[in-house]
Order: C-alpha cells, then structure tokens, then sequence
C-alpha cells in the first residue's frame, strides 16, 4: 500500500511544518530547563497551563506524528503486547506504546510532573489517562465537563467554572507560583486573537472556489491544539491568513476547476493524508472538516464574559459534547453555509464518540438531498485501512455526484 | 441478570458455582447500604451513589480492582470470571492493570470476551472448563 503524505500549497503550512520540529524540541528540553510538565487530553484548556507556566505535552498530537510518519501500526502493538485489546482507542494504544517502548519519532515523551484529563470528548480519554497515570504513578487531574444540548445551562457552567478555578489553584502548587487573573488574561486575549483569525480563514473557505482545503489546513491545526494563547500561534496564523486573502482576491482555488466541494467528518486519516490529493485530482476538494472547525479549537473567546466564563463557549459546546439532535442541525447548515455537494462520513474504528450517529446524520443529510459515503478506516492504525475498497469507494461516490 | 449471564452461570454450574458477581446489572445495586447516619436524605443517597464503586466507565481502574480484591477474599472464592462485552471498552482499558495487580495478590484471573447475540456457547464453556482445572476444580 503507497501511504503518502498531503501536497501542501501554502508557504505557511511549509513554515508551520518547520516550526513543528522546534516545538518538539523545546518540549525535550522543558525538563533541563526546570520547567513543569504536565499530559493533556485533546479539547482540555490548554490557556490555563499555558497561563500556569506549565508545558501542556498533547500524546494525541504526537500520535497524529508519528502515524503520519507511518510508526502506527509498530507502535500500537507495543501496547498490544502488554494486553490492551485491538479494540480500544489506537490513540490511547500507540500512546503507552511509545511509553513502554521508547520508540516513537523522537522516542517516548518526556515523562510528565502530572496528567490533565478532561471529559469534553469521550470516555475513552478518562480511561486512557488513569492508565497512564497508574503506569506512572504520577498524580491525575480530571476535570469533568456533562454533555450540553442547544446551550449550555448555567448550572453546567458553574460545574465547569468551578472546576477550572480548582485547577487554576492546582497548578499553583505544582509550580509554587499563583496564576494571577491578570497572567491568565494575557493568555486568553492572544487566544482570543488566534481564534479570530482562525475563523477568519474559515468564512474565506466558504468561497467558490475553495482557497485552502483539508490538505493544508489538517495539518495547520497543529497550531489551534497545541499552542493557543502563544504569540507564534497568533503570529504564523496572521500569516497564513493573509496568504489565504490573497488567493481569494485573485479568486485562486486549491484546483483549477473544482467540481464538487466535500466535507470531511471525523478525525484526519493521519498516515494517509494524501488522500486529500487523490480526491483533488478528480475534482473534489475537502472544503471543510468537522474535526478542525467546529470541535472547539481555534474557537473564539468573549472576553467581555470574564476570564472563565469566556472558556465555556469553547470548552462545552464543541462537535464532540453535544446531543446528537443539535449535531444534526450543525452539519445542515454546515452544508448549506459552504456549499457542499457531498459529506465523506469516516468512521473511525477507533473513535466511537465521533462515529456514532453518522448513520442518523446520513439519513438526515439524505433527506435534505445531499448525498453523504460512509467508509470505515482507523486515524492512525493503518491495519486496518483498506486501500482498495476505500478508493473504490470514493471513485463511486464521486461518479454518483 | 442478562441473558448471556444466565446462560453462561448456568453452564458454570456444571463445575463450579458462582459465589459473588459484580455484573453491571447484578448485586452491586443492593450490596451497599444508604449511611442513615446522615441527617439529610439527599445528601444521603448522593454520598451513596458518589461513593460506590460501579462499571468501569464511571469507575477509576485501581479502586474497582480493590473492590474486587475486597469482593473475592470476603466470598472465599477461588478465582475471578471477568465477561466482557465486545467493544465495553472502560473494561478493556482496566483489564492490563488489574490483571497485572490480579497476579501479584495471587488471585486467578480469566478474561472471556464475548459477543451479543453469544454464538456458539460452546466456545467460552471449554474456556471456563479450562480455567476451572487449572484452579484444581
């Protein structure tokens, strides 16, 4: 099977990639540099560490790495080994396989002062990061987060402002250092910015032609997990945004002639970006993804809510901590709001709080007249991808469109 | 008691006899009681419902192994039956850990995975069979 990587377009994706490398190494040296360390799930705060002081490592982030980098299926049966099933999350498999291995693109992470869990995705991640914890006998912080409807309810709020504050203070004894309203405040203003930025870009991918498709911006999202609130987040993301305004001035789309615009659900196929290029040379671009956009990173921040409240709105009403009837309702008008012809439902073996549901969204997406595919693949357990029924597939679907 | 469970405590009979369960659906909702040493009701059951240790999904890996640590040397008996359910992953998450915790206390551990609808019985009865022999049964 040829697994290929994702053709970028854009300079800054290019410098973005390049910056990857260094971030990676500043966190190997975060330990010489007496700083703190702390895991942390995908979709946790990761203002508050960044305001707190602490260096927030993402396994989930490092596995999208080293899949991409075609370690998946090696690393997954390291964990394998050690009697966790094929069953449960390939993450979560390829995390601790690094962990018990050493292997990984750069070995096994720096090991952590603490873990940070929230319950704002799946079950899956508290399981996860106990296990982890357990193996490390290094102390967990589960900060809980309830599943939200068409709003949050204030009580829910509460929950989740209260629980921040505790962390807030938790950190503090972790470095010794108080985080100050006004240290954390700086932070969010920069994510805040970001955030903009970020959405920015998004209204531009609602144009005909599409300026920036999946095949960039999968990658580019490094910057919205792992570093909102620094000034290089806000920085390369400025940049890639004006790259993007140009393109739309001289109505530039990723390909010449774009005949139908797709949208992709699901986390990214990590060692099989490239994917993305198979579908552009037929015609179709990925004009937008639920994973990157509407999950809850790159959010924007109301700042005139107070430095925790403005975390509610990004924190809790994200893709994944919704009713599946308030999901439906989103990806109509993400249909309609970008002008999608098709919707490429991935259902991830391994990410169940994602999959689950397509059916019902196929059905209602049916309804409204757009046709939608639903294939079955694992994010970074290249296993279980299956080249050929997979590109027959999507050649079928493009046939029909 | 789900079907499967039925089915399943009903072929162990044959070897052994099932002492205690920690099913999802079993004793575990009337094993504990209510501290009515508490003056406020609510606060009573809420304490009670915080407090016990339940399914693997709401249920941190090293105490639920504790409770069944707890669970086993109060029934006497001689080794544990662990049913999972294809795909209940919380359980899969915990089974390493409390295998590995299972081994050092010396308690006899035995996981048998199954699926609904169950198949062929057959299969998890020799496996049950085999567990019980080697337990000296």
């Amino acid at each position: 099977m040829a697994f290929t990587a994702a053709k970028k377009n854009f300079e800054t994706s290019k410098e973005i990639g390049l910056y990857i490398r260094k971030y990676w190494q500043d966190i190997y040296r975060a330990r010489e540099e007496g700083k703190k360390i702390c895991w942390v799930t995908g979709l946790a705060p990761m203002e508050l560490l960044i305001a707190a002081d602490i260096v927030p490592v993402l396994p989930e982030n490092y596995n999208a790495f080293c899949a991409a980098k075609q370690m998946g299926p090696e690393l997954c049966e390291e964990a394998e080994a050690r009697g966790y099933s094929m069953d449960v999350c390939s993450y979560g498999r390829l995390h601790l396989g690094t962990m018990f291995s050493g292997k990984g693109v750069y070995g096994a992470l720096p090991e952590p002062d603490f873990l940070f869990c929230t319950r704002n995705v799946c079950s899956t991640h508290s399981k996860w990061w106990s296990a982890a914890a357990a193996h490390l006998g290094k102390p967990l912080f589960t900060l809980d987060v309830p599943q939200v409807g068409k709003q949050v309810e204030p009580h829910q709020a509460k929950y989740f402002v209260s629980q921040v504050k505790e962390f807030l203070k938790y950190c503090g004894s972790v470095t010794g250092r108080e985080v100050t309203e006004n240290r954390l405040m700086e932070v969010l203003e920069r994510s805040a910015r970001f955030g903009d930025i970020w959405n920015e870009i998004k209204e531009y991918r609602k144009r005909v032609p599409c300026p920036i498709s999946s095949s960039d911006i999968f990658g580019n999202m490094f910057l919205a997990v792992t570093m909102p609130g620094s000034q290089i987040a806000v920085d390369l993301i400025g940049k890639l945004r004006d790259e993007v305004a140009e393109k739309v001035k001289h109505n530039q789309g990723v390909i010449p002639h774009e005949k139908f615009r797709l949208m992709w659900d699901n986390i990214a196929i990590w060692y099989n970006l490239g994917l993305m290029n198979y579908l552009e040379d037929r015609g179709a671009v990925s004009t937008i993804e639920t994973y990157t956009c509407f999950t809850g990173w790159g959010e924007r921040l109301d700042l005139r809510k107070g430095p925790y409240d403005s975390l509610v709105h990004k924190y809790m009403s994200g893709y994944l901590n919704i009713d599946l009837a308030v999901k439906i309702d989103l990806m109509k008008k993400i249909v309609d709001d970008f002008k999608i012809n098709g919707v490429l439902l991935f259902s991830n073996r391994s990410c169940k709080s994602y999959s689950i549901g397509q059916y019902d969204i196929k059905a209602a997406l049916e309804k409204k007249g757009v046709p939608s595919l639903i294939f079955e693949a694992d994010m970074v357990d290249s296993r279980v991808y299956s080249e050929a029924t997979i590109k027959n597939r999507l050649d079928t679907f493009l046939e029909i469109l | 008691m789900s079907w499967t469970t039925r089915r399943c405590s009903k072929s162990l009979r044959i070897w052994a006899d099932v002492v205690y369960d920690d099913l999802c659906t079993g004793t575990r909702y009337f094993d504990e009681l209510v501290d009515e040493q508490i003056s406020d009701p609510m606060e009573a059951l809420v304490e009670h419902y915080v407090r016990r240790t339940v399914c693997p999904c709401k249920t941190e890996g090293r105490k639920r192994t504790r409770h069944l640590v707890r669970l086993f040397k109060e029934s006497h008996a001689r080794g544990i039956i662990l049913l999972q359910q294809k795909f209940c992953d919380p359980h899969l998450w915990d089974h390493p850990l409390m295998k590995m915790q299972m081994d050092k206390e010396g308690i006899p551990l035995q996981l048998i995975e199954y699926e609904q609808p169950i198949g062929h019985l057959d299969v998890i009865k020799n496996r049950v069979q085999s567990f019980i022999e080697m337990l000296g049964g």
